[in-house]
């Protein structure tokens, strides 16, 4: 045998040493982004927190800096205020702010480069969204509990998730109010009350075939076996278009009793109502709905928005934005340029968002008035969510379709009293700065 | 100051590695001696002072003209690279490349760790520049160097044996021995008299009986590893064991009786040995037991990512914080610092080494140097391979040295011994009528 032969032991050796080193390489290559952004990296970490990289708005402003490990803010409060839940602080404790969902950019890892930067600031990460209208939709919330969300329904860059109650990051010493951290556009959940009724009237449209012929019939009320179901008003005989503008509660009731329990569920969880939705790495909060035994006044209830129904305003957004979209939801993104590609899911099919974007244009203008948002091409629902022993959730979603604006809009006011009238007047403030602002 | 220097280097480090790599590369899959130009590689050895040079700016940045004694220590070692370059015979300089290039990053890891650590390491690299030019002088006389087989064997059971008895237990291993002050490992001077021992005899090579004798040794040195519960150093000493049996007749079926044997072993081994045990249950599942079994190594593996492909620039990293970072998990110390580029410049290196050996055995002249080769490179592969891998998660954690660039006085000078037995098939013979021979395709034909 070959001297050389017998070397094959070595050679095998060799070979190992050279293969688990392309193994290696290719776990860099292919994870190292994941391998490095651990929080006891110190490179970028500090007690387990990042402490580097900057934060823009849509417009280049920047909100917040880390450098040399220590962590600086905008000088102006209101927008620290503002653009914190979407900001995040520096603890980590927003789990949906970006400076939570995206360390990899914030740490500024590339492959060539690893996480060096020569100054040491990290990357930066250009928010979507604007810090004027954040101003605006926080000043518009006047102390109260709640969230504006505002999103591009074309791109789905979202303009504006200002939650109530918020905290001034750059002060540690600042008083921090309960439930502070949480953002209440994002991670919470709220029973939808009416404008839960966009669902069941596109299960309607799309499930019964006269439903545009018929007349439904109120009388301030209705009962359902021994249970009573009352309306905000007597209304007589409406239409389908009718009950939606004046959001009548023995019509949307009786569709409910007729599409049953179980078609309303698919239609609340293929709108993505009852799981996580992604807005990019941060996740929504996954509502709730409850499919009840046929004729029973919970079925009646759940059509309307009440019973055990729960919706996270960010996911109730997507529906609105499929409503204007054709019926399609554009892919959220908390990144300016977030969703290139213009990625979205199909919530209904075109026809039925035609529709309801004409019920929603019809609600505008003849129950809340065309006159409560001037110079906006509103279209919107509003919704006044019943809580025991409590004010009311106040809800207003819809969006305009002024030329060049495409956007979409949520308003949720925690125990805010009547939707129409107090969220429909945040809406308006808030997408009056958007449009025209 | 020290930003800029970091920003210069860590592009200039990962280029100049790749040169020299690739020069020793060039080198080493060579059929003929170089002559005229290529006997001495100018621009190689430029490339290769130049990274010196940036490894010594980035270590003594700003402390070069208070504490000036590094830097001329750094400038020592620099000016006994161009000695050797200078002297440098018809060898070709491809295993001095290979050792000056690693024992640049190791003296690097030794002065970030400490002073005291750098000033040890230059010691000992001396003392095994030393000996790989005095055992590369006998070497040229392959007759001479067999007949040290016995006093090699002997002397290395012996060491292992004062080992096991006189070495004070550390971290439940048996491996160190504190003589007047002065701590070594003597399992790693044991490696390099088991290269002399173990390689085939020009003579008798063949003969049932000297594989018997050969292969008892090999396992009682194993033994007396195992029992001194440095389980990684038993690896080692075994895959010697494969490359030397392989060499001889019935080689591979001892190899195969000794895998079985070895395999056993290690079996009953990881069974008695908790500690063993206990890095074998997280192979595999480091992120898991990322606080627990596999903290060294997911530690060593964010680091490594953090560095990519040019590091974070020398000094910059926080590895070396972690426990064993300058010894087991240096070649991620390396990655973060260097980046992979360099880290993987210096596996690539002790995979020429292998690649030589594999070349020599064409063109060497005597069985016994080829075997030399073939012994020391299984070695230096292994431990590279069980050090870079094993921290890494890709192999078992063993805690086994990478040649030259792990901190330990002991280690860089016997590596250095053992790269003194590679790359020896152009080396002049000591015998006039020998000089003359031309490399052929030499065939060792069976008996």
């Amino acid at each position: 045998m070959k001297l050389r032969w017998r070397m094959l032991p070595m050679a095998f050796a060799a070979i190992i040493l050279l293969g688990g080193i392309a193994m290696f390489s290719a776990g860099i290559v292919l994870q190292g982004e994941e391998w490095a952004m651990q929080p006891w990296n110190d490179t970028v970490c500090e007690d387990g927190v990042l402490n580097t990289g900057s934060v823009t708005d849509r417009n280049g402003l920047l909100l917040t800096t880390a450098q040399g490990g220590e962590r600086r803010w905008i000088g102006d409060e209101l927008t620290r205020l503002s653009m914190l839940h979407i900001v995040g602080d520096p603890e980590g404790n927003i789990g949906t702010g970006v400076l939570s969902a995206y360390p990899e950019i914030l740490a500024g890892y590339d492959l060539l480069n690893g996480l060096y930067s020569a100054d040491y600031s990290g990357g930066t990460l250009r928010l979507s969204a604007d810090t004027e209208l954040s101003r605006t939709a926080y000043e518009a919330l006047e102390g109260r509990n709640g969230a504006v969300l505002v999103c591009n329904y074309e791109t789905g860059e979202i303009l504006c998730a200002v939650s109530g109650p918020s905290f001034d990051p750059a002060d540690p010493a600042a008083q921090i109010p309960d439930g502070a951290y949480l953002n209440r556009g994002i991670s919470a959940v709220y029973p939808p009350g009416s404008i839960f009724k966009i669902v069941t009237a596109a299960a309607a449209l799309e499930q019964i075939p006269d439903v545009l012929d018929r007349v439904f019939w109120c009388e301030g009320g209705c009962y359902v076996g021994d249970d009573y179901v009352s309306c905000s008003g007597y209304h007589g005989e409406v239409t389908l278009e009718d009950a939606f503008a004046v959001s009548c509660n023995c019509a949307f009731a009786e569709l409910a009793l007729e599409l049953g329990g179980e078609t309303l569920q698919e239609y609340a969880d293929a709108f993505g109502l009852t799981v996580p939705q992604q807005i990019g790495n941060a996740e929504t909060a996954a509502g709730g709905f409850d499919a009840y035994p046929d004729g029973t006044s919970h079925l009646a209830w759940s059509g309307i928005g009440q019973a055990t129904d729960l919706v996270c305003p960010a996911a109730f957004l997507r529906v609105v934005c499929a409503a204007a979209n054709d019926g399609v939801a554009p892919d959220l993104t908390l990144l300016r340029n977030g969703n290139p590609n213009g990625g979205g899911e199909r919530l209904m099919p075109g026809d039925t968002a035609a529709k309801l974007l004409e019920m929603m244009d019809y609600a505008v203008s003849y129950t809340y008035g065309d006159w409560s948002f001037p110079d906006l091409e509103m279209h919107a629902k509003s919704g006044t969510a019943e809580v025991d022993g409590e004010e009311p959730h106040a809800w207003f979603a819809g969006f305009v379709t002024n030329p060049g604006k495409p956007y979409a809009f949520v308003v949720i006011l925690e125990n805010g009293g009547s939707g129409a009238e107090y969220a429909g007047a945040v809406a308006n403030t808030v997408m009056q700065q958007a449009v025209f602002g | 100051m020290v930003q800029s220097i970091i920003r210069v280097t860590r592009l200039l480090l990962p280029v100049l590695a790749l040169c020299v790599t690739l020069g020793v590369m060039i080198r080493a899959f060579r059929r003929r001696p170089a002559h005229g130009f290529g006997h001495r590689p100018w621009f190689l050895f430029l490339a290769l002072t130049l990274f010196g040079v940036m490894i010594a700016l980035c270590i003594t940045n700003e402390t070069w003209w208070t504490e000036p004694l590094t830097l001329m220590l750094f400038i020592a070692f620099l000016a006994v690279q161009w000695m050797s370059f200078v002297f440098a015979g018809r060898g070709g300089m491809r295993a001095e490349l290979t050792g000056f290039f690693l024992t640049d990053l190791g003296l690097m890891v030794a002065a970030l760790n400490d002073t005291g650590a750098f000033h040890t390491q230059l010691i000992c690299v001396a003392a095994g520049i030393a000996g790989f030019y005095i055992l590369r002088f006998f070497l040229r006389n392959p007759a001479f160097m067999e007949y040290l087989r016995i006093p090699a064997a002997v002397c290395c059971l012996g060491l292992l044996v004062a080992c096991l008895i006189f070495a004070d237990p550390v971290n439940d291993s048996k491996s160190w021995i504190t003589i007047a002050g002065f701590t070594f490992q003597p399992s790693e001077i044991a490696k390099v008299c088991y290269v002399l021992a173990a390689a085939i005899p020009e003579r008798k090579r063949g003969g049932f009986k000297e594989l018997l004798i050969f292969t008892v040794f090999s396992a009682a040195s194993v033994l007396c590893l195992v029992v001194m519960n440095d389980l990684g150093s038993a690896v080692v000493f075994f895959c010697g064991f494969l490359a030397a049996a392989a060499m001889r007749k019935w080689g591979y079926p001892a190899a195969a009786a000794g895998l079985l044997a070895g395999g056993g072993g290690g079996y009953l081994a990881l069974n008695l040995s908790g500690r063993a045990a206990g890095r074998f249950a997280t192979w595999g599942k480091a992120w898991e037991f990322a606080n627990e079994g596999g903290y060294q190594q997911t530690r060593a593996m964010a680091a490594a990512a953090s560095g990519g492909l040019l590091g974070l620039g020398v000094g910059q990293g926080w590895l070396r914080d972690v426990y064993a970072a300058s010894t087991d998990l240096v070649f991620c110390v390396i990655c973060e610092e260097l980046g992979l580029i360099v880290a993987i410049c210096a596996i690539l290196m002790i995979f020429l080494t292998c690649v030589q050996a594999v070349f020599a055995a064409r063109r060497g002249r005597s069985p016994y140097l080829v075997s030399c080769a073939c012994i020391a490179a299984m070695i230096l592969a292994i431990q590279a391979a069980l050090n870079a891998l094993g921290s890494v998660d890709i192999l078992p954690f063993t805690g086994v040295t990478f040649p030259l660039i792990s901190q330990g006085g002991t280690s860089a000078m016997t590596c250095w011994w053992l790269l003194a037995f590679t790359g020896t098939e152009f080396m002049p013979a000591f015998h006039a009528e020998e000089e003359e021979e031309t490399p052929s395709e030499e065939e060792v034909e069976e008996e």
